[in-house]
């Protein structure tokens, strides 16, 4: 990126700048045209000077070319007009001018268009640029950059500059051409009137721009100001849960309070400037037509200037001030983009890292290259030795254990080697590549890195998992059209990211089928195959096609009699539209259905007239009440006792989100008055809202008896025939012969709810159903759910667990000959961790992995141990497994801190 | 039975004392009640340790298999707490528990488990009282077992 604006807006935009300039140019004639035209309509028309008493017709039109007299002189006579009375020479004078207003309007048009789009393809160049380079940021340097204020950068920061991309070269050359013509055509008129003028407008541009440094000054106060203060804003997003956890809400909400504060007072200096700066102009802007009316009148009634003069003259002034005001306006542009500029410029350091070239096909280097460590030294920003002096040749393909503590030499040479971090000394070379200098596209041919941070994208996980193979950029430009030709001619990539980018060769497959296949092979191989299958088996059913409909509904018949079979119908308590349902909650027995509408909850459906006059009817509103009642003192009394906050809240909090605070307060809304309750219809509402979520063997209060039940089957009969009118459509009731899409897969499969009290009763139900799944195929289209499970913004509304599948997932996939493993597995519980390690181990055989390990005892094993304590090596250990290190019966070193060279 | 009897057979454990109704019900309300009939493998030697049990009546049998067969380790009636220490150390399930009669029980889930023994100090004591009672148990087993070898390498002596 050229460091000067000027530089960077010629060097792109050269052609179209010409060809405006041009424009500019061409225009001129037709603006002093219509300038002269006034004074000859007034003389010469409308007085009548053309005319005389023995001259009633005028000639019109007559186009003469006189050579100048050192080409001889010569007249040609090219046409010679027509000849007019006064009247039609008047309307032909004025319909010329009314066609050169068109014209020149024309012509402002096309310019200003022309203008507003080299402005915008340069902008969005530059914007694409600043993006590629903050791609390029060297790792370290990456990790320093706060993304809220990159994105501020690219997205408001360069606007203004763009605007000015446009007017760079077009607006002086126009605005001032134009401005030449009108003085050039006012002293042309009259000397002393072009004088006047000329002095007002110097004054204009001298005292204008002093006055306009100061707004300058604190223009760009104002811009580091907020893009500090957007930073600050996502800092404290992000810090948020802190926030909460440590109660210092109050001082994030002071320090963003006071940096609002400090802009608007930017603010505000800047209007007062502004305004008066703009009342200056408008003074001067308007003082002169009065030295005009009053000198050039003075003239005109002396007889030294003729009316007509003086009406072209104010007229040429009423054109002067805007461009000048418009030059002084760019001028201040012109200062202002320019720091702009060299301030966005300036936030990307020189030093990147080399830029992808598209397509690069450098071939891996052999499996057997060592990865050669020499003289690798590591220090953070401060200076702090991270990693001593070390040089160490990696046989491969072998598997290196790397131990330590956190943030000991381990970690960091796993992230050297992970090309993490570019920030050390010496060199890291596998089969003649450096690791620092080496190209992304190439690297990641053969070597992957896996850290503790997923980096997850919001999408869902198939998303988040195809994403990583996105490297097979289309070979030739996919645009068409006029998307094309601008992303040629702004620099940006001509390739859609809607094309198919997946790397299928990497993976070993030729197909979407076959990368379907291989994400499955590999979720089974990370253990996250089941997590996901279950995933999928709990979301909504959602769209489907008959085909996969039509096997649901034989699925849950074959399920029903698989159970039956193995005598586990009692697991499954199915829905019968004339049995209460013990495991189910109240609410869904009475509904018997799913709602589809996000609004239909059992809260509201708790306060609608309707359905309370339905429950009074069959005399239940006092009874559920008093469940509601029971259960929010049983979860007031027992959680109660735990802290706030405690995840059990969370878990038992009744429908609503009540916290126990509000339940607290809830009941003591409620008295006993001679055994009987007293409350408001409001807490009724509440209480039968709490109810609704009760299951008899969970809660386990005792009050669901045969009385309660059948009086519940009747509502759910009065429910479903006189559902209230704005739910009509918003609820699918339960149907054996069909699915519903608004339920998750499992519950349309079971057709019921699960018993409580059976232990292992779940994995029970689950092997069968998932052997009925398999059997029907309907695997793909549950796994398939589960991939489309949105991960939420960064992979928040996945677990820990889940992030590292997936991390783990992208990490093995295209199975490299180098795996670095450094803190991945982290998510994952202990013992999953080992059991994920190990697989990963016997699919590495013949490839190099590096793991980093806090301890030791998790290294056994591998073909190569090297250990550290802080900074330095201590113990370097070639296993008796380790062919390739060629130590037979394993050979145990001491090194000597720093020494082993 | 009701949230408040499985109180009251709670309270009836010797190895629960101490621990007062409400935290008993918060005890009860996380875990899920369960019953087995005679013959019903409670939790097998070698599965992953996903939850505890809390028996609150019934008799159960503890088998082991080691590498030498399968063998009977003990036969208990009533209340006890089975698998907290494949939890606690996250190890898997180390002998297999089988109902010998129907039993009843509350089933903790792992994480729950350690939430509650973490944030029930009263409920950390009687898991810990429970495995200090084991290990009293087993010392004993294994001093009665030590007197038995070496009465037996006196007989052969003599």
């Amino acid at each position: 990126v050229e460091s000067n604006l000027f530089r960077y807006a010629w060097r792109h935009s050269r052609r179209a700048q010409i060809i405006i300039l041009a424009s500019v140019l061409a225009s001129l004639p037709f603006y002093w045209m219509s300038l002269e035209l006034p004074k000859r309509i007034v003389n010469d028309a409308i007085q009548g000077r053309a005319f005389g008493p023995d001259k009633p017709l005028a000639r019109l039109f007559e186009i003469v070319i006189t050579l100048p007299g050192f080409l001889g002189g010569k007249v040609f006579t090219i046409s010679d007009g027509v000849m007019l009375a006064q009247l039609p020479y008047l309307l032909a004078l004025s319909g010329v001018y009314l066609a050169l207003v068109l014209v020149n309007g024309g012509f402002k048009y096309w310019i200003n268009i022309a203008k507003g789009m080299l402005g915008e393809r340069l902008l969005r160049r530059m914007r694409y640029e600043l993006f590629d380079r903050l791609m390029r940021l060297p790792p370290d340097d990456a990790r320093a950059v706060k993304p809220a204020e990159a994105a501020t950068i690219i997205k408001d920061e360069v606007e203004p500059i763009g605007g000015f991309f446009g007017d760079a070269f077009v607006t002086p050359a126009f605005l001032g051409t134009q401005a030449l013509t009108a003085l050039i055509f006012i002293v042309a008129q009259n000397a002393w009137l072009g004088v006047i003028a000329l002095a007002v407008i110097s004054s204009q541009a001298l005292v204008i721009p002093r006055l306009r440094r100061e707004q300058l000054r604190l223009g760009r106060q104002r811009q580091l100001e907020s893009r500090r203060l957007a930073g600050r804003i996502s800092e404290l997003v992000d810090a948020a849960p802190v926030l909460h956890v440590h109660g210092i809400g109050g001082f994030g909400r002071a320090d963003i309070g006071d940096r609002l504060g400090r802009l608007f007072s930017i603010r505000a200096l800047l209007y007062r400037r502004k305004f008066a700066v703009k009342y200056l102009n408008n003074l001067l802007a308007q003082i002169t037509p009065f030295v005009f009316y009053t000198i050039g009148g003075y003239f005109a009634l002396r007889g030294r200037l003729d009316i007509g003069q003086l009406v072209a003259i104010i007229a040429a002034y009423r054109d002067l001030p805007p461009p000048i005001k418009e030059l002084i306006d760019w001028d201040q542009q012109r200062a202002d983009a320019g720091v702009k500029y060299e301030q966005v410029i300036s936030q990307f350091p020189k030093e990147l890292m080399p830029p992808e070239e598209a397509g690069e096909h450098a071939e891996p280097p052999p499996a057997d290259a060592p990865i050669e460590i020499s003289d690798l030294r590591v220090t953070d920003r401060r200076g702090v030795v991270q990693l001593e002096r070390l040089s160490l040749t990696l046989e491969r393909p072998s598997h290196v254990a790397l131990v330590g503590a956190a943030g000991s030499g381990a970690e960091i040479l796993a992230k050297v080697l992970g090309r993490q971090t570019m920030n050390y000394h010496g060199t890291v070379t596998i089969g003649g590549y450096d690791l620092k200098t080496v190209s992304d596209a190439s690297a990641s041919r053969f070597l992957i890195f896996a850290g503790s941070d997923p980096g997850l994208v919001s999408g869902s996980m198939r998303d988040n998992i195809r994403l990583v193979l996105k490297r097979a950029a289309p070979e030739q430009a996919t645009l068409a059209g006029s998307a094309l030709r601008e992303a040629v001619m702004t620099g940006n990539p001509v390739v859609s990211p809607d094309d198919d980018w997946i790397d299928y060769a990497g993976v070993g497959v030729s197909d979407r089928q076959g990368l379907k296949d291989a994400v499955t092979e590999t979720l089974r191989l990370v253990g996250g195959y089941d997590d996901v299958f279950r995933l999928g088996s709990t979301v909504s059913v959602g769209s489907l096609d008959t085909e996969t409909e039509e096997r649901l509904v034989r699925a849950r018949a074959e399920i029903r009699q698989r159970l039956t079979e193995a005598g586990l119908t009692r697991l499954v308590e199915p829905f019968d539209p004339d049995r209460y349902n013990d495991s189910a909650t109240i609410g869904e027995n009475i509904i018997f259905g799913v709602p589809t509408n996000a609004n239909l909850t059992f809260e509201t459906l708790a306060r609608h007239p309707r359905f309370r006059a339905l429950l009074e009817a069959e005399g239940l509103t006092m009874p559920l009440a008093r469940i509601g009642i029971r259960m929010a003192e049983t979860i007031v009394e027992v959680l109660g006792q735990l802290a706030p906050g405690h995840p059990l809240i969370e878990r038992f909090s009744l429908p609503g989100g009540s916290d126990l605070e509000t339940l607290t307060r809830q009941l003591g809304g409620v008295t006993m008055t001679d055994g009987a309750i007293k409350l408001s219809d409001d807490l009724i509402s509440v209480f039968i809202g709490y109810a609704m979520s009760y299951v008899e063997p969970r809660h386990r209060l005792a009050v669901v008896d045969e009385l309660f039940r059948r009086r519940i089957l009747r509502t759910r009969e009065s429910f479903r025939s006189g559902l209230p009118g704005a739910y009509v459509g918003s609820i699918e009731f339960y149907d054996p012969e069909r699915i519903l899409v608004a339920a998750p897969i499992i519950d349309n499969l079971l057709f019921g709810r699960l018993a409580y009290g059976v232990p292992d009763g779940r994995a029970r139900v689950n092997a069968v159903t998932t052997a009925a799944i398999t059997d029907l195929g309907l695997v793909p289209f549950v796994l398939g759910r589960g991939l489309d499970t949105e991960v939420g913004p960064g992979g928040k509304l996945l677990s820990r667990r889940m992030r590292a599948i997936i991390q783990v997932v992208r990490a093995v996939l295209r199975r490299p000959d180098i795996l670095v493993l450094d803190g991945a597995l982290a998510g994952l519980g202990v013992q999953e961790a080992r059991a994920c390690l190990e697989s990963i181990r016997a699919e590495w055989k013949g490839r190099t992995l590096v793991v980093a390990f806090d301890d030791a005892a998790d290294a056994e094993g591998f073909d190569r141990v090297v250990s550290f304590d802080g900074a330095s090596l201590i113990q370097d250990y070639s296993g008796a497994a380790a062919p390739a290190a060629g130590t037979a019966g394993g050979e145990r070193r001491m090194v000597a801190t720093g020494m082993r060279r | 039975m009701t949230i408040n009897t499985e109180i009251c057979a709670m309270q009836r454990l010797p190895m629960l004392r101490g621990i007062d109704a409400t935290q008993l019900k918060l005890i009860a309300l996380v875990a899920e009640r369960v019953t087995f009939s005679a013959g019903d493998v409670i939790f097998s030697q070698g599965d992953a340790s996903d939850a505890v049990y809390i028996v609150l009546d019934g008799p159960i049998v503890i088998r082991v298999t080691t590498p030498k067969g399968e063998t009977t380790l003990t036969r208990h009636e009533g209340a006890i707490m089975l698998g907290e220490v494949g939890i606690l150390c996250e190890h898997k399930r180390s002998g297999t528990i089988i109902a010998d009669g129907p039993v009843t029980a509350l089933r903790v889930g792992a994480a729950d488990f350690m939430m509650l023994v973490r944030d029930l100090p009263p409920f950390a004591m009687a898991v810990m009282r429970e495995l200090a009672r084991l290990l009293e148990l087993s010392n004993l087993k294994y001093a009665e077992r030590m007197l038995m070898a070496e009465a037996a390498a006196r007989e052969r002596v003599h």
